[in-house]
């Protein structure tokens, strides 16, 4: 079913529209959900949450690409799940995820103070496209998707040293155009 | 988690639409291919298989992914039974009651299968704060740990699950009245039946579950003998209140061993059939109370095999040569004045504890150490609280493991203080039948556990240190268990399922 025909049931106050979007994206947002949380069991609860959100908030809003909504709402559910769920615990593949990003914040802040999260989203979007697609979709496997290092080398066709090569180089290329950009975090 | 990594992390969600798609497109693409390949028989390499079951998924069975049929499993089983003995009358030569036919006669027994447990809809990992619970299990686990490990030989390897001892106990604690009760429930932490029933239903809860991620399974039951006066209300409780299921036939007979052998045998999936098919019933057993536990679980960042050596591990006997597995991962070590440790978590949310004693400690004087109890026994919180820790890069090397352990533990319950029980003249078993001379005669616990390997992490970020990504932790440790070592299975309320000693890798 096309994503508007989707959206149609959900503005229609019609059921159906869970099950086509769990049809249509549930694998996706799973995949996602399942990177940052390990446990299958919680992932579901992410993707049955993010399927719940999409029914409170569509209407009113509309969407315009569906997968890329479920996928985000998902994402940060996911996210906020495992900042709640490990808490106390450490070490574990999320973490290492984590502590990579670290690469990208700028040094120094910058005059105007801290950049709003709407004005960030925009300069990592601009740098993505600067890049190939493959950079482009390996870097956003890892640190949008979650997936570990050595299935993004595996999809890929490299070795995980390879691949922890140029995920180093995509880090710090991305903290030299925050720095350029003047955006500090 | 940073506050800054926290806002990178959360503005990476805010890229434009298609550029999400665009990597979702990547996904499902690379998904495709995967399962296209891995219907074909594998040439060796790992397939880039995801365990994400999609919902528009072919209705017909799938293959088992690759991923899952390599992956790292650390599995284990343990089985208690415990068997309630009439010796007086049966010393005698007369005839027991419900007995009919003498031993002779009896041979032709038939087992019966009076009801079978149906195990309520359990939530997964449902954890009951039940504060009482955990105080109380813990409190259990710390006095229970040395006394079972010292139902080992010595020197040899060791194996138990102390929560399935606990939860053997707890069956027990319903058969018996008056002090032979209390010494039961001075043990288990509960000051009456009710509370009683309360915790082993929280333990159960917290820790049953069966998912795609791993498994652990808990089953309870009883073998009565048939025809022998029993108080009805007590087997229905031990049914109601423990999910025991209960089967009916003559004790000492080949086929009513083959039951309760066969039963233990499924529940455990054969994983402690050696020991199993040497169980027997005495023919003066009038019950036999058995719990069973088997867990399974894969690492959440598996070991690589390609990465395994055959190295030295320093066994008390002398040297021997054991598969090592290897992983390079960012984590904490703790320290004690006699030990340090590290974990490994499986994707169930359970972890292994690995406790490596200092040169020259002896690994069973740690699991009577009170620090080393505690530190197994623990919440997380706590044990993140504690003072001696680091955190570094540890390079984690441990032997590949199949050890297993067959112990009577009717001395340890003793030390622990439950006596009357042993004794016929003092043994209240009123709650369970009128007849009297009826004493505990013997409680064996059997467990196996073995642990391998079969990941692909490690190798990510044994890279990711040479080519010098700023990782936090700068520090290396080398956690390398090449002697020997105790070793615990922890569930996700903290209680240890499994306990044990590693005296030598090799078979």
């Amino acid at each position: 079913m096309e994503d508007r025909n989707i959206i149609e049931l959900y503005w229609a106050r019609d059921e159906r529209a869970i099950a086509e979007s769990q049809n249509k994206y549930g694998g996706l947002c799973t995949h996602i959900a399942l990177r940052f949380l390990g446990v299958r069991e919680d992932a579901e609860e992410c993707l049955n949450d993010a399927l719940q959100a999409a029914w409170n908030a569509i209407p009113p809003e509309r969407p315009e690409k569906l997968g890329a909504w479920l996928s985000r709402v998902t994402r940060n559910l996911a996210v906020s799940r495992y900042r709640r769920d490990h808490a106390a615990r450490r070490g574990t593949e999320t973490d290492v995820m984590l502590s990579e990003l670290e690469d990208c914040i700028p040094s120094g802040e910058s005059v105007e103070g801290a950049a709003e999260a709407a004005e960030l989203s925009r300069t990592i979007d601009a740098w993505l496209r600067t890049l190939d697609k493959t950079d482009r979709v390996a870097f956003l496997r890892r640190y949008y998707a979650g997936e570990s290092l050595t299935e993004v080398a595996e999809v890929a066709g490299q070795t995980p040293a390879a691949m922890a090569k140029r995920m180093f180089r995509l880090r710090a290329g991305l903290r030299t155009f925050l720095e350029k950009e003047g955006v500090a975090l | 988690m940073s506050e800054k990594n926290e806002k990178l992390m959360g503005a990476i969600s805010g890229i434009g639409d298609d550029l999400v798609e665009e990597m979702a497109e990547d996904i499902a693409a690379v998904k495709k291919a995967a399962e296209t390949e891995s219907s074909h028989e594998g040439a060796g390499r790992i397939i880039k298989a995801d365990l994400t079951r999609t919902n528009d998924a072919p209705q017909k069975k799938r293959r088992t992914p690759l991923r899952r049929r390599i992956a790292a499993l650390a599995a284990a089983a343990a089985v208690l039974l415990g068997a309630v003995l009439l010796p007086g009358v049966f010393q005698k030569g007369g005839v027991l009651p419900g007995q009919t036919d003498g031993p002779k006669g009896a041979e032709k027994g038939v087992v019966t299968v009076l009801a079978e447990a149906a195990y309520p809809e359990l939530e997964v990992h449902n954890f009951e704060s039940l504060d009482l619970y955990q105080e109380a299990v813990a409190a259990f686990m710390q006095r229970a740990i040395p006394e079972i490990a010292k139902a080992g030989d010595e020197g040899q390897n060791l194996a138990f699950s102390p929560l399935n001892i606990y939860m053997a106990l707890s069956m027990l604690s319903e058969t018996v009245g008056g002090d032979t009760q209390k010494e039961i429930l001075d043990l288990l932490g509960a000051k009456n039946m009710e509370l009683q029933r309360r915790m082993a239903a929280a333990a159960w809860k917290n820790n049953y579950f069966n998912g795609d991620h791993g498994k652990l399974l808990l089953a309870n039951s009883m073998w009565l003998r048939e025809g022998f006066p029993f108080k009805k209300a007590a087997i229905e409780t031990l049914a109601r209140e423990h999910f025991a299921s209960s089967f009916s036939g003559q004790p000492g007979t080949a086929e009513f061993d083959k039951a309760l052998q066969d039963w233990i045998n499924k529940q455990t999936d054969n994983m402690v059939k050696d020991s199993v098919d040497t169980l027997k019933m005495d023919p003066a057993t009038i019950m036999a109370l058995v719990s069973t536990i088997r867990f399974s679980g894969i690492w959440s960042d598996e070991f690589m095999d390609k990465f395994n050596t055959e190295d030295t591990f320093h066994a008390k006997a002398g040297d021997v040569t054991a598969t090592f597995m290897h992983q390079t991962h960012a984590d904490t070590v703790f320290y004690g004045e006699k030990y340090s440790a590290a974990s490994k978590d499986f994707n169930s949310g359970y972890i292994m504890d690995f406790i490596l004693p200092d040169e020259g400690v002896d690994p069973a004087e740690l699991l009577s150490d009170p620090d080393v109890l505690k530190f197994l026994t623990e919440s997380w919180a706590e044990r993140y609280e504690r003072t001696q820790q680091k955190r570094a890069l540890v390079n984690l090397s441990v032997p590949k493991f199949d050890i297993s352990s067959d112990l009577h533990l009717e001395k340890a319950l003793q030390s622990l203080g439950i006596t009357s029980a042993f004794s016929a003249d003092k043994g209240d078993f009123s709650p369970l039948t009128d007849e009297g001379g009826i004493f505990l005669s013997s409680v064996q616990h059997g467990a196996r556990i073995l642990i391998d390997e079969k990941g692909c992490e490690a190798a990510a970020y044994t890279a990711m240190m040479v080519c010098g990504a700023a990782m936090p932790p700068t520090d290396i440790i080398d956690f390398t268990l090449d002697r020997p070592f105790v070793f615990a299975v922890r569930g996700g309320d903290g209680v240890p399922v499994f306990v044990g000693i590693v005296e030598t890798p090799a078979k």
